[in-house]
């Protein structure tokens, strides 16, 4: 029920947002044209996935049978590894790709590598020192220096 | 210029050293991602995009198209020794490979695996070579109405043929299409659904979407709920087929072959399809059906043979109308595009060294696949023993240096990120991503045609029913969706399939 809501609640503000840039006519599509067809189509299938889940209890049976919850046991590992790459992504231009790749890859590896210490820094070395080379000096992208200018 | 002069002028282009040197990497890097669980030829080929950039489109092209057809190959090796697939593709072979495994017939089940896909794939690069050029012929007579039906019918048909509730599949295309009109409107050039985010004014970029669908959240799926990999301590010995088993296996190769390349021509249709209809087709056609599950060699080299004709034949559409049938020609629709070549009926004629240099490379291609998984099988096996804590990490590295090397945009990363959330959520609830990526990638192009054939008509609809192609499509797609929302049939279907497996 609740994720047919979810989909209606799109669908609605994909033709809100559509409907406020002109949707235009068939004859005549505006920008918002296809954009409102999308949110139509998203809202339609919301309202029949929440009928579907209301009533046609059987049917949905062998839908839900393979549906897992988002978050199990293992969460921790989950938000854990999220929260690396989203502090990545925001470090990354500051503390520029060795530092900060280097610290992100050692978290990750420590994590999943049962917690050891000497192999996580040694896979993060290698790691940084590999993609450095190839990425860098041979395929020439130009990664953030950040606070390490001279790299 | 007969087939002849222009398969020359491909193996002209193919054979330079470069592009065989970008051949071999995407046959390469293709096997060790069908080889290794956890990252799948979507995201391996979104992941190497990038370093393309710097290639001329035909070596960007040839390892991209390297990447795909190398999955396949690679993806039978997981199945086979250690029930695990290594791409969607490779699902069925699980079922008899590792049984053939199990009884010490690891050698013959990889070997006729190679053998049957090197074959379906060296023939379906012939039907492609021969059916390419003249449709793309006819396609040129094709106007915005039929490309809008076709288009409309391409996702229609992934729709019906997702996984699970075709209602899912719907709202993945409605999001799909909603998603690709973000960014600068292309008539009036006014920005739209950007949220006032200057990052989005270039719209949603097609790589940080497609790895964070594909790549992140397969990983972060990974994270959560870990497969054992029991890979088996028996010695290969033995990789050649015996007489016994090449009498078993050619009429399923035959017909894994023929199924293989008209399913991946349909839209929608492709290597995954293929695999199941081939290894339900040989399970009816078998004299000895009770043998399926238990170590049929037939359960091996049809599907295999039918993923990899598939792999193939899904050039057709893409070359010849610039439609793509699934979401790693989509991925090479949109490798096309990035390198400036316009993808439809023009590309063969005005961009030959593409088409036939892709082609050509293609039989170059089979043959370096076939010396890489028969006498490297060892290697393979080892790959297979890496950790997970050790792949993930590296495999998520990649995927932030990929996606930033793009345009240097710390954005890209939090585009991927979002996305990396999205797919995991999305495939926890079953829904999949396959109908999103196709809607994303043929939106802009069915938008396009729906205002041109609106400018052409004078703003007349019935363009789109009095033009027998398209209102041909129309009607299938209509027929297609309708069928799809009753349940009852569904069911049915379903059952039947579940049975005939």
């Amino acid at each position: 029920m609740k994720e047919g809501v979810i989909w209606i609640l799109i669908g609605c503000g994909i033709c809100f947002l559509s409907w406020r840039i002109d949707i235009g006519s068939f004859r005549e599509p505006g920008p918002g044209f296809v954009a409102f067809i999308a949110g139509i189509i998203i809202l339609i299938t919301g309202f029949l996935i929440s009928l579907e889940k209301a009533f046609k209890k059987s049917f949905i049976e062998d839908n839900k049978l393979s549906e897992t919850k988002i978050f199990n046991e293992r969460w921790f590992q989950l938000i854990y590894t999220m929260g690396l790459l989203v502090i990545y992504s925001l470090m990354v231009q500051q503390l520029g790709y060795i530092l900060t790749t280097f610290i992100i890859m050692f978290g990750l590896f420590y994590n999943l590598g049962k917690n050891k210490l000497f192999p996580s820094i040694l896979a993060s070395f290698i790691c940084v020192t590999i993609t450095y080379i190839l990425f860098e000096l041979w395929l020439k992208v130009q990664l953030p220096r950040g606070i390490l200018p001279w790299w | 210029m007969s087939i002849l002069n222009y398969l020359t002028y491909g193996f002209s282009i193919a054979l330079e050293p470069i592009n065989l040197l970008s051949c071999f990497i995407g046959v390469f890097i293709g096997t060790l991602i069908g080889v290794l669980p956890g990252i799948g030829p979507v995201g391996a080929m979104s992941l190497l995009l990038p370093i393309t950039f710097g290639m001329s489109p035909v070596s960007g092209i040839i390892m991209l198209a390297g990447i795909f057809y190398g999955s396949m190959y690679g993806g039978s090796t997981t199945s086979i020794l250690v029930n695990i697939p290594g791409e969607a593709a490779s699902v069925i072979t699980c079922l008899d490979g590792y049984q053939m495994a199990l009884k010490g017939r690891a050698g013959p089940a990889l070997g006729i695996a190679a053998f049957g896909s090197f074959i379906a794939g060296t023939i379906g690069v012939i039907g492609l070579m021969l059916i390419a050029n003249p449709l793309a012929e006819i396609a040129l007579k094709f106007g915005p109405a039929e490309y809008f039906s076709l288009m409309f019918l391409g996702i229609s048909i992934l729709i019906y043929l997702t996984q699970g509730s075709i209602l899912r599949g719907f709202t993945m295309a409605g999001l799909g299409i909603f998603l690709s009109l973000i960014g600068q409107d292309l008539n009036s050039g006014k920005p739209r659904f950007t949220f006032g985010l200057q990052g989005l004014i270039d719209g949603v970029g097609l790589v940080p979407m497609v790895m964070g669908l594909f790549g992140i959240s397969e990983v972060l799926l990974n994270l959560v709920s870990p497969e054992e990999r029991i890979i088996l301590k028996t010695k290969i010995t033995q990789i050649l087929p015996n007489l016994d088993d090449w009498k078993r296996s050619a009429k399923p190769i035959a017909r894994g072959t023929l199924i293989g390349f008209f399913l991946g021509i349909l839209p929608g249709g492709g290597s995954i399809i293929s695999s199941f209809v081939s290894y339900a087709i040989e399970k009816k056609f078998s004299k000895n059906p009770e043998e399926f599950g238990k170590g049929a060699i037939e359960g091996v080299a049809g599907p295999e043979s039918a993923n990899n004709a598939a792999s193939s034949s899904g050039f057709i559409p893409l070359f010849s109308l610039g439609i793509p049938t699934n979401v790693i020609t989509a991925l090479l629709l949109g490798a096309l595009m990035i390198h400036g070549l316009r993808p439809g009926p023009l590309l063969i004629t005005k961009n030959p060294e593409v088409f036939w240099g892709t082609v050509a490379s293609m039989y170059i291609g089979n043959v370096m696949l076939l010396v890489l998984n028969l006498p490297l099988i060892g290697i393979w096996v080892k790959v297979l023993k890496i950790p997970y804590r050790v792949l993930f990490p590296i495999i998520l590295l990649l995927c932030l240096i990929g996606v930033y090397s793009l345009g240097n945009n710390v954005f890209d990363i939090y585009v991927m990120l979002f996305f990396g959330i999205v797919g995991y959520i999305l495939r926890k609830k079953n829904y999949e991503p396959a109908p999103l990526v196709l809607a994303f990638i043929l939106s802009p192009l069915l938008e396009q045609s729906l205002y041109q054939a609106m400018l052409l008509s004078n703003g007349d609809p019935t363009t789109f029913i009095t033009r027998p192609i398209s209102c041909g499509a129309l009607i299938i797609a209509v027929l297609i969706i309708l069928s799809g929302f009753i349940p009852w049939f569904k069911k049915k279907n379903n059952t039947k399939l579940i049975k005939n497996l």
